[in-house]
């Protein structure tokens, strides 16, 4: 055997070796994980039962029951308790708030807030969302404002346990946006819709005040949250919105404009809206959220823009945008689509056959 | 056995023996199912009919409006009373589930000594 050949045995020898010990190793990780999740669902369903059958027994005496429960079933109950507390409501869930209180589960979650541990934090406020424990809003405040992900957790509990606490929409609008760099999550931007869509709305304040220092993102998240807020306040202000049409990010400028469209109903806002630079806007994102908008108003105005938009606008989409808004005004297509574009007015056909089968029965067709 | 049969399609863990718990507290048996299609696969073969059905909306494989609305395709099961069971609490899904057959439609967070008294109100209408 020569040199060469001896090193490539060695070689594969040792790279089989190696290779046959990962194995080895995945397979025993793998096999031991198998068993911890077999014991621990074992042990869920056991503390289940067991719990479901004190909770509703006479004369309960939680520490002597805590007592009776195996390891594997004590590590099992908090989770089972907490799915419970979360997902059931009246007399019954004062049964679980009792044993709650015994274990001192919120006591403990509010130790934990001290941690520098976010996942422990935030399993904390979870836990704090759904017990009695009482926890100041500075305290909530102090301890997790460092973060994003935890600044939404006090939100949520905030919103969560919003009778407990006073103006609980201000405090957990300002502490999401504290800073207005970072965009919120998907479930940070429906606690924000959650803490605004009340009768009031201290988002709106607060983005008077501060929207120029929020980024782009935030501030579209900022006004795709007010767009579905029902803002009824007679003193609610606008003006901030108004400067963002200026914004260099089309998005933005587009946003803005959604936000209008359920306050309609102001006489002067609507005349403050600069429609006519707003449609000659170079990004048809902006010009689309204008053609929405004026089609949700619905007026003799909007009309004549949005018909206007319908021949004279360059891009398709803004153009099946303004055609769908004169349908849903009520224009009859029989009679108005001669000058409309063939595509968009297909594609309109196309919609109203797939969506709304009772609105197409008896509609003319288009042209051909 | 009780004459009194719930099936419930629930596929939360943790909330399917609740249920079960809760039912079998005041004198029903019940049958629980994972998904809709499990609840549908009984359905086709069992003799026996569920007096009541209690299920979820979100559920793998076959969800709780589908199972709905093969119910309210089959004469034999259409009369069966059923209650949905979901988190979804918007408009649109409500209506929605009234669309595919449901009787009545209770939210999580829920009462389950609520759920119980709505499902015999149901009952009791079938009866009269």
């Amino acid at each position: 055997m020569t040199p060469a050949e001896l090193l490539l045995l060695v070689a594969s020898v040792g790279f089989g070796g190696t290779f046959v010990a990962l194995a080895a190793v995945t397979m025993g990780v793998s096999v031991r994980g198998r068993r911890r999740d077999r014991r621990r669902v074992k042990g869920r369903e056991s503390v289940r039962r067991e719990l479901l059958e004190y909770a509703y027994s006479e004369d309960r005496e939680w520490e002597s029951w805590l007592k009776t429960l195996s390891g594997r079933e004590r590590a099992q109950l908090e989770p089972v308790l907490e799915r419970y507390l979360r997902t059931v409501s009246g007399r019954d869930r004062e049964r679980f708030l009792e044993l709650a209180s015994v274990i001192e589960l919120g006591r403990r979650a509010d130790e934990a807030l001290d941690t520098t541990d976010v996942p422990r934090r935030l399993q904390a406020l979870s836990t704090l969302a759904v017990v009695e424990h009482p926890v100041e809003i500075e305290r909530l405040v102090e301890t997790c404002s460092d973060n994003r992900r935890t600044r939404e957790g006090v939100a949520r509990l905030l919103y969560e346990r919003r009778h407990e606490y006073d103006a609980p929409a201000a405090a957990g609008t300002e502490l999401m946006l504290a800073e207005g760099t970072e965009p919120l999550t998907i479930y940070g931007m429906e606690t924000l819709f959650d803490l605004n869509r009340g009768r009031e709305t201290p988002l709106l304040a607060l983005a008077s005040e501060r929207a120029g220092e929020w980024n782009p993102a935030v501030l579209v998240q900022v006004c795709r949250v007010l767009e579905f807020c029902q803002i009824t306040a007679a003193d609610a202000s606008f003006e901030w919105l108004l400067a963002l049409f200026e914004h260099e990010t089309p998005a933005v400028r587009a946003s803005a404009v959604r936000v209008l469209k359920g306050q309609g109903w102001r006489r002067s806002l609507r005349e403050e809206l600069p429609y006519r630079t707003l449609i000659g806007d170079d990004d048809p994102e902006v010009r689309q959220a204008v053609y929405e908008t004026l089609a949700y108003w619905g007026d003799a105005d909007a009309r004549q823009l949005l018909e206007w938009a319908v021949v004279d606008e360059s891009d398709p989409r803004c153009q099946l945008v303004a055609i769908r808004g004169l349908v849903s005004m009520g224009a009859d297509p029989a009679v108005e689509h001669r000058g409309w574009p063939v595509t968009a007015w297909r594609w309109i056909e196309a919609e109203f056959a797939v969506d709304s089968s009772k609105r197409l029965a008896g509609m003319p067709r288009g042209p051909e | 056995m009780s004459e009194k049969l719930i099936l419930i399609a629930e596929d939360d863990a943790d909330l399917q023996p609740l249920l079960v718990f809760t039912f079998e507290s005041n004198g029903y048996e019940t049958r629980t199912f994972d998904n809709g299609e499990e609840a549908w696969a009984f359905l086709e073969s069992s003799e026996r009919r569920p007096t009541a059905m209690v299920s979820d909306v979100m559920m793998p494989d076959v969800g709780g409006l589908e199972l709905l609305r093969r119910c309210a395709d089959d004469p034999d099961l259409a009369e069966i009373p059923t209650v949905v069971l979901t988190a979804l609490d918007a408009e649109d899904h409500v209506e929605e589930a009234f669309d595919a057959g449901a009787d009545d439609y209770l939210t999580k967070p829920f009462s389950p000594n609520e759920l119980v008294t709505r499902v015999e109100r149901l009952l009791r209408r079938v009866e009269q």
